[in-house]
């Protein structure tokens, strides 16, 4: 199920169920590629999550650009054995966590620790297609852009706790949360009242 | 002491705060200061060495945290928190607030301190301004308020310092140098020309560029002129260059770093501007300043904070206009009445310090434009005074209003040795040197008509505040209550202003029939 192959640029590259999980001539290339669209406060959060472990260069590539943690989530294990065998890497900066779903991730205590603080989610479209339902239902538990997931993440934050009765018309519309709908919502009114501070000020950002 | 100034709005308004930030320096035992910007403005961080730390936000990476589906939710809130607790832990004995937003207010609100200066918000939202010059700022937000004092200056006396001088203080670095040395400029005369601005109804347009550089070159032959841009503009430059060059013009494009524009304007006689960073940055490079005033540009607030700097403003009746708002007329009419030759001709007369062709050349151009020449007032402000004179009662009036709102807003008149009699020395030389000695006659009769006025003014409001103060509180309700409070607190302000102005009304006449 997991070949390797060499590219045309001489690296090591993974073929997953058939499909290439990075270019097959310059995987280093495109990975830089990559990152450029998504560098949007890369320098400033503590975490990135990666969802998707790829043949890895793409991991490599964040890790050449931030000094943040990097944890990469993937299904299927030997995936992540794979791209170790490739990469060897460093597991001070970079955690694997093989997750199933939604409820071990919000188990697990190394991502608990990371959505407390700050931090940026960044797919791996060939990795994400491997597993598409999956890697959906994570990424939404971790983008925090609906009620359910941004309460998670708001109370790992040791934040005043929310109003369940918060009126988000998102939330009706189902459709992803704003800033617009927490500058209105009991959120802000019952959170803390520093957090509510930085909350206005962003709300000034997107006047 | 340990301080942070937060100045979270664009370069140019940053490079405008330094005389503050010098004076923050000399008059304040400080043993570190340091600054919270947004990102663009540590570019000028080599150049500042006043500033010890520099943190910065990044703006447009927190906006597309909030706006971009791909980025959590909290990021930007993360970002944000973790940045200002990063601050806070650096426990600062005081914050001041120098930008006047919502959006540094909040800030300067969240950060702890002891001593806080400049508007903050707290919690509930409620604004806290700790200097009566702040809540002046806020009250003098509409364009069409008839003066108001430069921010410069606001914030200088917002942040409690004194005195008439002003430092512009920056350093020159080798980088910078090497990148001037780079453009191989010949020796001589360089005038430096920054085309574009940030708006695009502060932008003169390019043909009227290229006109007017035509004209200057048959004033200046020998001259360079340089045409200065920031590496975001140097697609259009070069444009305008090659067109300069189409017209057999010898101009040299400089696209340079903040290091190297402070450079290139060290070693120029001249920089022609609209309202931008760069025109800011010549006044730190103590050299004439031409700033065309167009679109929103409003002179008053942020024209050249220098002394014998010249403004010209097109006469049209939108101008200012309002900042987020787009042109209101049909064509760029600002721009269009303020002609090549104005410019041109205003230059050449800049490079031979000739105010009185200057004037000549603002009579020529009444119709079409307003010709100002910058001042630093004795009495410890900047004024742009029009080259054709204001009539001596409107120069007399603005002048006696500004020293009123300064005893009033600095609280000098609280002190009882308040110097009035100081202020009125300072006062009459400055009338002296406005005004032709014919004129001086207009102001004794004017004085007289004004301390008339100012004292009957004074005698009702001191009648009105004192049966307000006697009147019975109203019982009904808290509301009530907080506008009687909020009523009487307007009419102490308005009587003290009007006592304040009728003692240096009557300094000033003493010191003018001393001066005959």
């Amino acid at each position: 199920m997991i070949e390797t192959l060499t590219a045309r640029s001489g690296c090591k590259v993974l073929r997953y169920k058939g499909k290439l999980l990075s270019s097959a001539v310059d995987p280093v290339g495109e990975a830089e590629e990559w990152l450029k669209r998504r560098l949007t406060l890369l320098a400033r959060v503590k975490t990135v999550f990666v969802l998707g472990a790829g043949s890895g260069y793409h991991i490599e590539e964040v890790c050449r650009q931030t000094s943040a943690r990097v944890i990469v989530i993937e299904k299927d294990s030997a995936l992540t054995s794979a791209v170790q065998e490739i990469h060897g890497f460093n597991a001070i900066q970079i955690r694997f966590e093989e997750i199933e779903g939604t409820r071990d991730l919000r188990a697990s205590e190394t991502i608990r620790q990371a959505v407390a603080e700050s931090f940026l989610v960044l797919e791996h479209a060939a990795s994400v297609a491997a597993h598409p339902e999956f890697y959906a239902e994570i990424k939404n538990q971790l983008l925090g852009r609906d009620w359910g997931s941004l309460t998670w993440q708001w109370q790992l934050k040791d934040l005043a706790p929310l109003d369940s009765q918060a009126k988000i018309h998102g939330a009706a519309l189902n459709e992803p949360l704003t800033i617009y709908d927490l500058d209105k919502t009991e959120l802000v009114q019952d959170s803390a009242e520093r957090e509510k501070m930085l909350l206005k000020a962003l709300r000034e950002l997107v006047k | 002491m340990k301080v942070l100034v937060i100045g979270l709005l664009r370069l140019g308004d940053f490079i405008q705060i330094l005389p503050v930030i010098h004076g923050l320096r000399a008059q304040n035992s400080i043993r570190q200061l340091d600054v919270l910007t947004f990102e663009p403005t540590k570019s000028l961080q080599p150049m500042l060495p006043v500033v010890d730390q520099w943190w910065t936000l990044n703006r447009d990476d927190l906006q597309r945290g909030l706006g971009e589906g791909n980025i959590p939710m909290l990021t930007s809130f993360s970002v944000l928190q973790e940045q200002l607790d990063t601050i806070n832990a650096q426990k600062y004995d005081a914050v001041i607030n120098l930008t006047q937003t919502r959006f540094s207010a909040w800030i300067a609100g969240y950060l702890h301190t002891g001593n806080r200066t400049g508007l903050a918000l707290d919690p509930r939202g409620n604004p806290h301004f700790h200097s009566p010059w702040f809540q002046y700022l806020d009250e003098h937000t509409p364009l069409n308020v008839k003066d108001i004092f430069h921010y410069t200056d606001i914030f200088f006396y917002g942040c409690g310092l004194k005195g008439s001088e002003r430092q512009w203080w920056m350093k020159e670095t080798t980088t910078g140098q090497l990148e001037v040395d780079e453009l191989s400029l010949p020796a001589g005369e360089n005038i430096v020309l920054q085309v574009f601005t940030s708006d695009d109804k502060k932008t003169w347009p390019a043909e009227s560029w290229l006109r007017m550089l035509t004209q200057l070159r048959l004033f200046r032959s020998k001259a360079n002129l340089v045409l200065l841009g920031a590496p975001n503009e140097a697609e259009r430059l070069r444009g305008l260059a090659s067109q300069a060059r189409e017209r057999g013009l010898r101009v040299t494009e400089a696209i340079l770093s903040m290091q190297g524009a402070f450079s290139l304007l060290k070693r120029a006689q001249l920089l022609i501007s609209g309202d931008t960073s760069i025109k800011h940055l010549a006044n730190a490079a103590d050299i004439p300043v031409l700033e065309l005033s167009l679109g929103s540009s409003d002179f008053r607030r942020t024209g050249a904070y220098r002394a014998n700097a010249l403004i010209v403003q097109a006469k049209v009746r939108c101008a200012p206009c309002p900042h987020s708002s787009p042109c209101s007329q049909d064509t760029h009419e600002c721009a269009a009445v303020l002609s090549p030759e104005i410019v041109s001709t205003s230059a050449h007369h800049m490079l031979s310090g000739d105010w009185f062709a200057l004037r000549k050349l603002a009579q020529e151009f009444f119709r079409e434009a307003r010709f100002l020449r910058t001042r630093m007032v004795e009495s410890g402000f900047w004024f742009a005074a029009d080259l054709l004179g204001s009539k001596p009662e409107v120069l007399l009036d603005t002048l006696v209003e500004r020293c009123t709102w300064k005893f009033l807003l600095s609280r000098e008149y609280l002190n009882p040795l308040a110097q009035f009699g100081s202020e009125g020395v300072r006062l009459c030389r400055e009338l002296e040197s406005l005004l032709p000695s014919e004129a001086l006659t207009h102001v004794n009769g004017h004085l007289n008509f004004l301390e008339s006025e100012t004292a009957q003014r004074s005698e009702k409001l001191a009648h009105m505040w004192q049966t307000a103060r006697q009147a019975p509180a109203p019982d009904r309700g808290i509301t009530q209550i907080g506008d009687v409070r909020k009523m009487h607190a307007e009419l102490e302000k308005v009587f003290h202003q009007a006592q304040v102005k009728l003692k240096l009304i009557r300094s000033l006449k003493s010191q003018l029939s001393g001066a005959k």
